[in-house]
């Protein structure tokens, strides 16, 4: 009974260390109102370059839509964009798809973290109607 | 309470590398962009005919329609499927000048059956349809160009009877 309570114990305050460390500073986790900001800002400068791709590709799909997520992470000290990859993709374009990971490999934080952050971020892409 | 030395010294070993904390999503990036104009309907229902805006082919001296226009006679079966108050359609094939006119009144009656065999299979009741072959009879331009000859080689869906107008409602 005293080991069960013990071991109940140590998991649960390995959670919380978990916690407290991830709350300050590793990588994919916890990010503050700032960073959210730039990441969203950085993404957004992307938004022009990939409405040309996508009006692209719409010439030989016209009804290419949907949804493409990618998961990437903002370097330390520098904040570059990198392993970005794509983790859903309902377009299934192999143009938007190589347009969407050189596009976004161009933006970095302005103002980068001491730590690797880890992003997961969707993109819509949708026809005017 | 070796457990609990143990499980503390396993997260301070690991750093922050077992448990993340799961980030709020983002909102999306919407991207838009305008849809390029719809290309024209190669297939279109007028009150006399059915007009398509591409030829059926055949291959050379014979009935046998090429696969590159099955696209085209699908929507043409489609288009008689849609409009069930086309009640008799005549297909018709034509041929220009060349060669014999007998020879070609059979190959464009044999083009035009051919063509009406395809529509069947496609769905559309055989009883709608009837083929005629006129060979060089009936000809849209001068049979002495090659451009001519080229447009009078043609295969014609020309309504023959037609009730009022019936709505097609599709189940998606």
């Amino acid at each position: 009974m005293t080991e069960r309570f013990t071991i109940s114990f140590a998991v649960r305050l390995s959670a919380s260390l978990a916690l407290i460390t991830t709350g300050t500073g590793c990588g994919g986790t916890g990010l503050g109102a700032d960073t959210r900001a730039d990441i969203t800002a950085q993404m957004t400068a992307a938004q022009q370059p990939l409405e040309s791709c996508y009006q692209a590709a719409l010439k030989s799909n016209r009804k290419l839509q949907g949804v493409i997520v990618l998961a990437f992470v903002a370097a330390p000290q520098t904040g570059e964009f990198q392993e970005i990859t794509i983790t859903r993709d309902e377009l299934g374009d192999p143009g938007v798809r190589k347009c969407v990971l050189d596009e976004v490999g161009k933006h970095k934080l302005e103002k980068p973290q001491g730590s690797r952050v880890s992003i997961s971020y969707p993109i819509h892409f949708a026809p005017n109607k | 309470m070796r457990h609990l030395l143990f499980g503390a010294v396993l997260i301070a070993g690991t750093g922050c590398s077992l448990i993340t904390v799961k980030q709020d999503p983002f909102p999306p990036l919407e991207i838009r962009a305008d849809r390029p104009a719809a290309p024209p309907a190669r297939v279109v229902l007028t009150a006399s005919s059915i007009t398509i805006g591409d030829k059926v082919q055949f291959a050379t001296g014979s009935s046998q329609i090429l696969p590159v226009s099955f696209s085209l006679l699908d929507e043409v079966a489609k288009m008689l499927t849609d409009n069930p108050q086309i009640e008799l359609l005549q297909v018709e094939g034509h041929t220009d000048s060349t060669g014999t006119a007998a020879v070609n009144r059979k190959l464009s009656q044999q083009r035009a059956e051919s063509v009406m065999t395809y529509l069947a299979g496609k769905g559309v009741t055989g009883g709608r349809m009837k083929a005629k072959g006129f060979g060089p009879d009936k000809p849209v331009a001068d049979n002495a160009t090659d451009d001519g000859k080229e447009k009078n080689r043609r295969v014609e869906f020309n309504i023959v009877k037609q009730g009022p107008k019936k709505t097609v409602v599709h189940d998606d």
